[in-house]
């Protein structure tokens, strides 16, 4: 039984129901004499004026774009400076919290390599539904799937190799990062790069570590460009063995903030759900995936998007791997087959 | 603006300039559908009813409190859940009171219609069934049952795919 068979079902059985309209009764109950409220003045911004001019639109700027997280360096950034010098081999990460230093840093480059053309050069409409939908949720699926092999991958630290990410015992991400204290206690910095051994590509990564009555939040923030960039924010609570699987990335493009994906797994033996929210321009998509238990068994995955000025949309596949790194999408109540 | 909500923000407005003239058609856009949050909650007609008109009158009691060009709808559906948690907390208390004898036997008058709707969302928590209600019958977006529920888009989200999932199962697993 599909979603859209419940809804039928529930929305029949809602139709059905005798409801009673008691509106003459209702009216008769409302208050005889009303407060008229006046409505409100929109009053003219002019204190932004003297604050976006001169050294204060920097300040401005600044705070609002480049430096949420404390984390940008302009010297990275701009490649001004040399490469940060190999990891001194004394970062303050425990084993787990590595490991969430090492999935945000996965996942998130994960995301930047797999950022549409779309993104990059501005929207494309696609005119097949399902060549829209299939385009958006495939640059999902490194992520996801990331998620899914978790146990495949390892991160390992040592004094050959630096920290590395493994994937099946291979070496696929090369991470080379410098740690310096924060200002606040048990505030810790990172600046350095992520480079994937795969493609050769190199990406900046800046990221910051905070420990708060109890609580441990990591932030890691991987740079496609000097204005194209995503960060990741993870919380974990330090009493507890497993890693919280709460993540939240966020977007920005020409240094402006566009997007913010919400990411959330539910693990029960070898089948896992996830779920992501995209929110992006005021609509919202989510899509979950079930996955099978093995990437030949592939994921069950249902997408829906709404948002003012947008017909709604849900829908629900099949996404399985090949073995050339693709996706076949298998749309439900279709004949349509997309790979990407 | 979704055109029903931005027939239902002008009515708003105009209680708001002291004009209730249109109350008889806002009240025929909306409550058939707050109806069905009160009965999802409460699953009582009676009181369903009785707090339908209650959220009715603070709605216009409390019209200080709506921002114009915000959802209408969001706005009953929350003062509603209100009324309708309210009446299940009383419910709570006065159970607790009474022997377990006289507890066992006082179970509420169901109401015919609803059961269809109530067997099908029993295996439901209450917080999904009452995003499940508001999602699929009332047919409001994810963002406003978020605001209306007090909760992050994303827990809305996870709540609604994980209710659904159980509500596939379940009707699986009776056919």
């Amino acid at each position: 039984m599909k979603n859209r068979d419940i809804k039928n079902r529930l929305r029949q059985s809602a139709s059905s129901i005798d409801v009673p309209d008691n509106m003459q009764a209702t009216f008769d109950k409302l208050p005889d004499t009303l407060t008229i409220i006046e409505p409100k003045r929109k009053r003219q911004p002019n204190w932004l004026i003297p604050l976006l001019t001169g050294g204060a639109a920097v300040l401005v700027l600044g705070v609002a774009i480049g430096v949420p997280l404390g984390l940008r360096n302009r010297d990275i950034i701009d490649g001004g400076s040399s490469l940060p010098p190999s990891p001194s081999l004394t970062y303050n990460l425990t084993q787990k919290e590595m490991n969430a230093f090492g999935y945000q840093a996965l996942s998130t480059v994960a995301m930047v390599e797999d950022l549409s053309p779309d993104m990059r050069k501005g929207r494309r409409i696609s005119e097949e539904l399902a060549d829209q939908v299939a385009d958006e949720v495939v640059s999902y699926m490194d992520v996801v799937a990331s998620f899914s092999e978790k146990d495949a991958f390892t991160f390992l630290l040592d004094e050959d190799s630096g920290f590395e990410i493994l994937f099946n015992d291979e070496a696929v991400f090369d991470l080379d990062f410098n740690e310096t204290p924060g200002k606040e206690p048990g505030e810790y910095l990172y600046e350095g790069t992520i480079r994937d051994l795969n493609n050769g590509e190199e990406y900046q990564l800046v990221g910051k570590k905070e420990i708060e009555q109890g609580e441990q939040e990591i932030e890691v923030a991987v740079y496609l460009s000097n204005s194209t960039w995503i960060e990741s924010k993870h919380e974990m609570e330090s009493e507890e063995d497993e890693i919280e699987n709460s993540y939240e990335y966020s977007f920005f493009s020409n240094g402006k903030h566009i997007k913010t994906i919400e990411y959330e797994v539910e693990i029960e033996g070898l089948e896992n759900e996830t779920e992501l929210t995209i929110i992006e321009d005021r609509i919202e998509t989510s899509v979950s995936f079930e996955y099978l238990g093995d990437m030949s068994k592939g994921y069950e995955c249902e997408y829906s998007k709404e948002g003012p000025g947008i017909e709604e949309i849900e829908l629900e596949m099949k996404v399985k791997r090949n073995q050339d790194g693709t996706y076949t999408f298998s749309f439900e109540d279709s004949d349509i087959n997309l790979i990407r | 603006m979704d055109p029903l909500i931005k027939e239902l923000d002008a009515h708003m407005r105009r209680f708001q300039g002291g004009d209730l003239s249109s109350f008889p058609s806002f009240y025929e856009l909306t409550h058939r559908k707050i109806f069905y949050i009160c009965l999802g909650l409460v699953g009582q007609k009676e009181d369903a009813e009785d707090i339908c008109q209650q959220t009715y009158v603070q709605c216009i009691e409390k019209l200080s409190s709506y921002s114009p060009n915000s959802n209408p709808l969001s706005f009953l559906a929350t003062i509603a859940r209100n009324y309708c948690y309210s009446l299940l907390r009383k419910r709570e208390e006065s159970l607790s009171y009474e022997d377990e004898a006289h507890s066992s036997s006082g179970t509420y008058d169901t109401y015919t219609d609803y059961q269809g709707i109530d067997k099908m969302l029993e295996v439901l928590k209450p917080e999904e069934k009452e995003i499940v209600i508001l999602h699929v019958i009332d047919e409001m977006k994810f963002a406003d049952i978020a605001k209306t529920v007090g909760k992050k888009l994303s827990s809305v989200l996870v709540s609604y795919h994980r209710a659904m999932k159980k509500l596939r199962k379940e009707e699986s697993n009776r056919l």
